[in-house]
């Protein structure tokens, strides 16, 4: 399957403005991230040491924020873990994932 | 009641919104949180326009390095407050506009006296972490908050309305590591303009606000795309009162 893939804002000088993602049918958010981080400088970008996706980039599958995405609340290990399906979201051919940081400046 | 001198110097809009929509244009009471290059921008064609009042907070002294995008502050200011000489130049560009300045760092022990009885907030702030302090302050007044931020060639603004809208914290979370991020002058220009439409629509109640959804503008590219937004039912700071 195929998905569109759109960066913005200063993501676009790392990774490109739009790209066409050639996918295993079934594939999630995360392995979609994997397959475009392809350096070691966008990988650094997206995920911090631990391998986990960095809180304040936005990513919207089909225009919608995947935090809200099979999105829930859970406990583990008495810590509240808020929308932890976001990033296991599952991807379908033609879909279009938009991923962009917040720029701060004034 | 307008006056000869407004009735000209308005002449050109007046034709859009009429006389009314010029009234309510020198009623309106618009909070504008920093003096940098987007409040630069805001500020100025906000005066020009002939919004009422203006109170304008920001704490910086005006230095060299500033000078290539905060197009308020001219050569020979560098060294004085930004503020007095916002409001120097700000004051001969259109008289009938009364321009408050406040030299205080906002936090949020301080903005709700800051904000005051303003009808609206407008964001040329260059941090989250204060800009995360202006949303809870729209939130608690139930006024609108204008967001814009810049970095490089690449803008973005929003407009958010308590109770109707996604609020800053439900559209970014998390605020991203604090940077001195790289700026081109125009780009401030670009996105200060925007929010200043989007106040001066507001104000006017015409046209369609950038409500639920974030404008992204790419300079380098020449391109401006969308992206919806939408609220968080669980976010920290709407979730519960923002209904």
């Amino acid at each position: 399957m195929e998905v569109k893939v759109k960066f913005f804002a200063t993501f676009r000088e790392l990774f490109g403005g739009e790209k066409e993602i050639e996918l295993e049918s079934g594939s999630n958010i995360q392995e979609l991230l994997n397959l475009l981080c392809d350096s070691r400088q966008r990988r650094q970008k997206l995920f911090d040491r631990s391998g986990k996706l960095r809180p304040y980039i936005k990513i919207l599958k089909n225009g919608r924020s995947i935090q809200f995405l099979e999105g829930v609340h859970i406990e583990l290990e008495g810590k509240d873990i808020q929308f932890l399906g976001g990033i296991h979201t599952e991807l379908a051919d033609g879909d279009v994932v938009a991923i962009f940081p917040p720029v701060g400046g004034g | 009641m307008l006056t000869k001198d407004e009735l000209k110097r308005y002449e050109r809009q007046i034709s859009i919104f009429g006389e009314d929509g010029q009234e309510k244009l020198k009623k309106a009471k618009v909070f504008i949180a920093g003096a940098g290059g987007l409040g630069s921008s805001i500020s100025t064609y906000l005066t020009v326009a002939g919004v009422g009042k203006l109170r304008m907070v920001d704490n910086d002294i005006v230095a060299l390095e500033n000078l290539n995008r905060q197009v308020l502050h001219w050569d020979n200011d560098i060294g004085k407050k930004k503020l007095e000489s916002a409001a120097a130049k700000l004051k001969r560009m259109n008289p009938n506009v009364e321009v408050e300045v406040i030299s205080e760092t906002i936090n949020k022990g301080n903005i709700d006296e800051l904000v005051g009885d303003f009808d609206m907030i407008v964001d040329a702030m260059d941090n989250f972490a204060a800009r995360y302090v202006l949303n809870k302050a729209a939130l608690v007044k139930k006024i609108p908050l204008f967001h814009g931020a810049v970095h490089g060639f690449y803008g973005q603004a929003t407009t958010i309305i308590p109770g109707k809208t996604a609020c800053l914290r439900c559209i970014f979370p998390e605020a991203p590591p604090p940077t001195i991020p790289p700026v081109v002058g125009v780009t401030p220009g670009v996105i200060g303009c925007i929010q200043a439409t989007e106040v001066i629509k507001y104000i006017l109640g015409i046209g369609g606000l950038l409500e639920n959804r974030l404008l992204m503008w790419d300079g380098l590219k020449a391109e401006m795309d969308e992206v919806p937004l939408e609220k968080n039912p669980r976010c920290e700071d709407c979730g519960k009162e923002g209904g």
